[in-house]
């Protein structure tokens, strides 16, 4: 598969996720390293920020979770007045991280997370 | 006919070589007018005021420091923000006071400061296309890193790229010099083993296809 393929089916993806999920505000896909690859994110956000951010979220609940020998991280979760932000992983090499309001269903949010990180996986392997 | 000078502290493709030698004169300018005065515990170069620090300090122990708390990886973004955030800055500053405006000056003096201050020299491979859009690619070398020099001096044998601070900074210099958004990564390391520190910079959504296309052609695949 081309870049530009990749990089289209990708989008693809969070646009399907996004309109599927109720309560979804944004959602995007981050390399590891910390760079967006791809977003579907609100406008007021700034991408370059954000996406460094989830990245880092993402290893340092790796990190904590070992050193708590708490297994494998399933996700990173944050819970602010107005909304959540949830943070997993989607493959060796990419992050998904999800904005949503605080009347989603989140139990529908982590399904819905699960099946586009599997997606994601496929597509980039 | 006189032949036309060569850059002394770059390596670039012959087309660009005269933005360079113009960027080394005024450079030099500017880093020859070296002032320490301890007593006033203070070191300044042409009445800017700069830092020294032990390199090895600033890679290895500070790399290690971060690491014990954040983990690898967030240690490294770490680092690299923290030379993306030296690149953005530095690159505002010079380009102000020379006075440059065009995009290939701007950035031209850019790899010329990473030698003077000691950073690295730089090498830049004749398959770099750099434009301000989101064609931008940039592929190069570090010789002398101060971070893969600081691991090779100390016989520390990395399982990874470490120059993270050096590719932060050329990134946050070539942003600022094209105004478009741009990362850098690390393909090969001195400090992993390879014969070169060799990056490649392009806007953060090009990034995941060369970095696949490069590590496949530097056989870290």
């Amino acid at each position: 598969m081309s870049e530009k393929d990749m990089t289209s089916k990708i989008t693809e993806l969070l646009r399907s996720f996004q309109s599927s999920t109720p309560g979804v505000l944004g959602a995007g896909v981050i390399s590891t390293d910390g760079f967006a690859i791809a977003s579907e994110l609100p406008q007021s956000v700034e991408e370059r920020r954000v996406a460094a951010m989830a990245a880092a979220m993402l290893a340092l609940g790796e990190q904590t979770t070992s050193e708590f020998e708490h297994g494998r991280l399933e996700r990173v979760f944050v819970e602010g007045t107005d909304g959540y932000t949830v943070i997993m992983s989607a493959g060796a090499e990419a992050v998904l991280s999800v904005v949503a309001r605080k009347d989603a269903k989140m139990g529908l949010v982590f399904l819905q997370m699960e099946r586009t990180a599997d997606a994601l996986r496929k597509v980039m392997a | 006919m006189s032949t036309p000078r060569k850059p002394q502290l770059v390596r670039c493709p012959e087309p660009l070589e005269p933005l360079f030698v113009a960027a080394e004169d005024a450079m030099a300018q500017f880093f020859g007018d070296l002032r320490r005065r301890p007593e006033k515990g203070e070191i300044t170069i042409s009445d800017v005021r700069y830092l020294l620090v032990r390199a090895a300090s600033m890679s290895i122990q500070f790399r290690n420091e971060l690491s014990s708390i954040y983990g690898l990886r967030t240690a490294n973004q770490i680092i690299y923000n923290f030379g993306r955030a030296c690149g953005v800055q530095d690159a505002k500053m010079f380009h102000k006071r020379l006075g440059l405006t065009d995009p290939a000056t701007k950035l031209a003096a850019g790899p010329v400061h990473f030698a003077h201050v000691g950073w690295a020299c730089v090498d830049i491979f004749p398959e770099s296309a750099p434009s301000p859009d989101e064609n931008y690619f940039l592929i190069y070398d570090h010789p002398f890193s101060f971070e893969a020099n600081s691991y090779t001096e100390a016989e520390i044998k990395s399982d990874a790229p470490v120059c993270f601070m050096n590719a932060g900074n050329s990134a946050g210099w070539c942003e600022v010099s094209f105004g478009v958004e741009l990362v850098a990564k690390e393909i090969t390391c001195r400090a992993q083993g390879d014969d070169q520190c060799i990056f490649i910079m392009a806007p953060p959504k090009k990034m995941l296809g060369y970095t696949r296309q490069y590590l496949a052609k530097y056989g870290k695949a």
